[in-house]
């Protein structure tokens, strides 16, 4: 995993909370227009995603 | 309920993603209690409470659509305050040719505000106490989200104004937030020093999510007019990066909450979030 890179700050006011996260944690879109995440080997899906951000819990045996 | 996105979900090539996302399954998603301790607060709905000119928007054709984003730009005009090096300035009402805002805050310069105020897309966040919050993530199994401001000021914006700031972003307007409460954390810190706040958040039932792949192939098989309009709409913000309008077509698509990738996430409105009240320099 990447390690996070120190970011330098975009000159800006104090509420590009999102400008300031894509250069701290690195992500990119490449030419093809995918996410570049340095930090994960592979994205996980939108399903996976949606998951993680509303907490949902996977079942026993669920992958 | 109506729009393009409560028939239809995702369109453009996002058929696979947008499989399963519906409002109700995401309800389902969450795994005990629910979200009665809420009963009687008001909590916006998916399309900003039926909001016409959002069912407008997501309907019609898109021609149509891409004058209503040239309109926008021409009829909300603003005016950089020449004391604020950093470009802010205030929004003007097109009917009373007065400042919409009066609070005296500087506001950026950016179509996506200018589509929330032309469309009203302006719902505030739910907001309760430290105690009800956490009690309703453990009765919901909710994920606890962040946002970092500069200032408690920033947050109160965030929480109460009358009128939303709508964020600026890499990859479409909005207000962008994470599950890692230590970036959270490290914005604060990079921005506000010692003054940096960070609130913790959670979806409402209501947020509909999709992410960055469905939301720009949307914009790919969209005609070159809407597209181009598309465009311009993110390059006219401040910070814009691979800014193409993605908010406003997620809108389009049905959806309010965007995943880029899987701890940086984005909502166009206020109005999905549930806000604990306090806020920390730290998580």
């Amino acid at each position: 995993m990447a390690t996070k890179k120190k970011a330098k700050g975009i000159p800006g006011r104090d509420d590009d909370f999102g400008v300031w996260m894509q250069e701290y944690l690195g992500i990119t879109k490449n030419p093809d227009g995918s996410v570049n995440d340095p930090r994960v080997k592979k994205n996980k899906n939108n399903q996976q995603m949606n998951d993680i951000i509303r907490g949902v819990k996977k079942k026993k045996g669920e992958r | 309920m109506g729009g393009r996105g409560a028939s239809s979900g995702a369109s453009g090539g996002g058929g696979s993603i947008a499989a399963g996302l519906n409002a109700n399954k995401n309800q389902a998603g969450y795994q005990k209690g629910s979200w009665n301790t809420l009963q009687g607060v008001h909590m916006p709905g998916w399309d900003d409470d039926a909001n016409p000119a959002i069912q407008k928007w997501q309907g019609q054709t898109e021609d149509k659509a891409a004058r209503f984003l040239a309109k926008n730009h021409n009829d909300y005009q603003f005016v950089p305050d020449p004391n604020d090096p950093k470009g802010g300035g205030t929004y003007i009402d097109p009917n009373t040719g007065q400042p919409i805002d009066t609070s005296g805050y500087n506001f950026y310069q950016g179509d996506f505000q200018r589509f929330s105020l032309a469309t009203g897309l302006n719902a505030k966040p739910v907001v309760v106490d430290e105690k009800t919050f956490d009690s309703i993530m453990q009765q919901t199994g909710g994920q606890v989200l962040y946002r970092g401001e500069a200032s408690q000021a920033q947050c109160d914006r965030f929480m109460y104004a009358d009128m939303a700031h709508t964020g600026v972003g890499s990859f479409g307007d909005g207000y962008y937030f994470s599950q890692d409460a230590s970036v959270a954390n490290q914005y604060a810190q990079n921005k506000g020093g010692s003054n940096g706040r960070v609130m913790k958040m959670a979806l409402l039932p209501s947020a509909r999510i999709t992410d960055l792949q469905a939301v720009d192939a949307g914009i790919n098989s969209s005609s070159s007019r809407l597209s181009g309009a598309l465009l311009k709409q993110g390059r006219s913000a401040v910070f814009r990066y691979q800014n193409e309008g993605q908010a406003q077509m997620a809108i389009r698509q049905g959806y309010n909450t965007v995943t880029v990738s899987y701890d940086y996430h984005y909502s166009v409105t206020r109005g999905v979030f549930l806000v604990c009240d306090k806020t920390r320099h730290k998580w």
